[in-house]
Formats: C-alpha cells, structure tokens, sequence
C-alpha cells in the first residue's frame, strides 16, 4: 500500500520545514534544561568546596597561631643546637689537657717540684706550647726531666729556657718550653691537626 | 500566511535557545575551571596543613623539654 497525499508542494515543504524547526526547539529546549542541571549542580558543588577551603584556611590560621606562640622555645632549641655544635667543634680540636697534665706530672722525677704551668693553646696557631717552672736538685735530674718529657708523644722537642742556682735553698731554678706538635689526643693515641 | 508567522515564531524562539544555550554552556565552564582552581587550593592548603602540624607536634615536643632546654642553654 502506498501513501498518496495529494497536498499542494509547496505546503508539503512548509510542514516539514516547520517539523524541523520544532525538532530544534525541542533539543534547544532539551540542551538548555540539560545545561541547567549541570550549572546548578556544579555550583553545588564549588560552594561546597569553597566552603572547605575557608574551613582548612581557619584551621591553618589557628595552628599558625599556636605555632607563632610556641616560636620561642623553636629560638631556644635553635640556640641549644648551635651551642652543642660549638662545644663539640671545640672539644673535637682543643688538646686534652686532662690527659696531657698527668702525663708531665708523671714524667717528672720525684725530686723535681713543680712551681708553675702555663698551657696555651689556639687553633690557628701553628705551634702551642707549655711553659712549666720548677726545682731542681741538680743538671742532671733537670736533663732527666727533659728526657722524660721529651719521650711523650705529641710532644715536641723540650728546650730549657734557662736554668739557674737559687743561693738560698741550693737548688736549681729552671723554665721547660714544651712544643705541642699537633693537636694532643693521647688517651686515644691518635693526632690530628 | 498564518504559518509563515508560526515559522517566524519558531525561528525566533530557536535563535533564543541557541544564545541562551551559549550563556549556559559559558557559565558552566566558568564554574567547571572554578571547581578545578578550588580544588587545587584545598591541596595546597592540606599540604600546608600537614606541614603545620609536624611543624606543631615538633614544637609541642620541643616544649615538654623547654625547662632542660633552658638549663642546658
């Protein structure tokens, strides 16, 4: 069977030009509701967001806060820290006397008294040295004295800066310069400038 | 003549949906690239946050120990 409609041409394409523009409107109308929909849930969805970010930016502001209140004891642990740095710079440089002075206490013979000891020590110097002054009976404990020193490692050559009879008590005077070679760490027995 | 002014109607009301079609899809954009700039600062902000709270439990452990920090010193 087949459909004849006997309408005029023209009329038959102003009905379908018409059809189609209706089919526009209807998508048109479909694509706006559509775009709606996104728009309002999109919007949903940024002010919620929004409102996260201010509910985290006040967070961060309080912590802030007590962080900012709590800074002092950050100066004080800061300050702790450098000055542990700087005793521990010096303490890894600096001789240890309290093995160095032993040492010259027991290189000395028993009848040699010590009257005075002068230690120096800085660490851009090539060279420190330790003055000691004492008594003496006679040359030859003096020379014993320098020997004993002498053979104590780290230790550089002893010179006797002078030697002299004291008339009153008979015995000698005497000034030992001993050179310290390097930085003294005779208890580990390791030496290092 | 009568349909010619319903064609026109029809027209019209198509050219209306297509600007206001237009409108919207900008506007969603603009809210799409919005969405994306606020999420990208809640990261930033968590970041800084988590930051923060390592920095505050350091300091908060820091200050248990503040009174032999001060002897110390």
């Amino acid at each position: 069977m087949y459909a004849v409609s006997l309408l005029p041409r023209e009329y038959q394409e102003t009905r379908l030009a018409t059809k189609r523009s209706r089919i526009l409107l209807m998508v048109s109308i479909i694509a706006i509701g559509a775009l709606a929909i996104a728009l309002i849930v999109m919007n949903l969805i940024g002010a919620n967001l929004n409102r996260e970010l201010e509910a985290l930016k006040t967070a961060n502001e309080v912590m802030i806060q007590r962080i900012d209140t709590l800074r002092p004891v950050e100066v004080l642990m800061n300050d702790v820290t450098a000055l542990s740095a700087q005793v521990t710079q010096v303490m890894d440089t600096h001789p240890e006397w309290e093995a160095i002075i032993p040492k010259i206490g027991n290189a000395l013979p028993p009848n040699v008294f010590l009257t005075s000891l002068t230690a120096g020590y800085a660490e851009e110097a090539d060279e420190n040295v330790i003055v000691i002054l004492g008594r003496a009976p006679d040359h030859n404990t003096v020379s014993a004295t320098i020997e004993n020193l002498t053979a104590i490692d780290g230790f550089g050559e002893v010179t006797c800066s002078f030697s002299t009879t004291d008339s009153s008590s008979g015995s000698f005077q005497f000034e030992l310069i001993i050179p310290l070679e390097t930085v003294v760490k005779l208890e580990s027995g390791v030496s290092s400038k | 003549m009568n349909i010619n002014v319903k064609k026109q109607h029809i027209l019209l009301i198509t050219i209306l949906s297509c600007i206001l079609i237009i409108a919207l899809a900008i506007f969603t954009a603009i809210t799409a690239v919005d969405i994306s700039e606020a999420n990208s600062a809640i990261e930033n902000e968590e970041q800084i946050y988590e930051e923060n709270e390592k920095k505050l439990a350091r300091l908060e452990a820091l200050l248990l120990i503040e009174d032999e920090l001060r002897q110390s010193f």
